[in-house]
């Protein structure tokens, strides 16, 4: 039922991966917040669509870090899969003085194992709030 | 005394984070056997406010929840000792209508004892226990 330490320790270095993405967009790095995505790597996000590439990651990153438009972001309960070079998270994202307050909401991530380590290849960010409400869910 | 895990120890922490997590996403999704199964079936969950035995009370507790709510924990602490298992985590539950904005609903703290069963670990008992914040900021 348990992780092997490989396994393990695949998951504690896609949970520092977030930190990283997190830390980096705080101190407005754009080339390592788009580092934490493969060259290809796909934000999508509810609040300001899909951004694919890291050029255009970088910009992105560029043009709102440090701005009044995002907010800072940390990231908890995670739970991940791993099956061998790829991997699968589901992580908690609360967001702190962003363009609509506080907000909380789910990051849903695929991510590769690449040469230089995890990488994330798609992030989804649902802010809680547009998620379908409980009585159409059931 | 023993401050450093062993590898059983490690992976024994980190699912019962996991398994903290999906208790958190199991609960806002309303989905009430997937939340009331991360309990043993004998296991309890109060609160000032309830007291809950078993997973069909457990079950019948998500799904009548009426308002969209985000369960967010941070700050475990898992002492694992073969098949028995406490923790200790800071818990943050945020009000989030759907279309509407998020409000701060309580933090509190979350007493766990836990086993581990053929399926994973199990909580056998929760006592979430709220912080009275206006008080400790004094």
């Amino acid at each position: 039922m348990s992780d092997t330490l490989e396994t393990l320790a695949d998951k504690i270095a896609i949970i520092d991966l977030t930190g990283q993405y997190n830390r980096a967009f705080d101190e407005a790095d754009a080339q390592a917040w788009a580092g934490t995505f493969t060259d290809d790597g796909v934000l999508d996000s509810a609040l300001s669509g899909a951004t694919t590439g890291r050029h255009a990651l970088v910009a992105m990153c560029t043009e709102l870090a440090g701005t009044d438009q995002v907010g800072h972001v940390i990231t908890t309960d995670f739970t991940i899969s791993v099956d061998q070079d790829r991997a699968v998270q589901t992580c908690t994202g609360v967001i702190l003085n962003g363009p609509n307050g506080d907000t909380v909401g789910r990051y849903d991530d695929q991510l590769i194992r690449t040469a230089d380590g995890w990488r994330f290849t798609y992030r989804k960010y649902t802010p809680l709030s547009t998620q379908q409400p409980i009585s159409s869910a059931i | 005394m023993s401050t450093s895990h062993g590898f059983g120890q490690l992976a024994d922490t980190y699912d019962i984070t996991e398994l903290t997590a999906r208790y958190n996403r199991a609960f806002d999704d309303g989905e009430g056997r997937a939340w009331a199964e991360t309990f043993t079936e004998d296991g309890v969950l109060e609160s000032p406010s309830s007291h809950m035995r078993g997973h069909a009370e457990l079950m019948a507790r998500c799904l009548a929840n009426p308002i969209k709510v985000a369960h967010v924990t941070v700050d475990f602490s898992v002492r694992s000792d073969g098949d028995s298992a406490t923790q200790t985590c800071t818990g943050m539950i945020f009000r989030a209508p759907f279309g509407g904005h998020l409000t701060y609903e309580t933090l509190g703290r979350y007493t766990d004892k836990l086993v581990r069963t053929a399926d994973g670990w199990k909580f056998q008992h929760r006592i979430f226990t709220p912080v009275d914040i206006s008080r400790s900021l004094h």
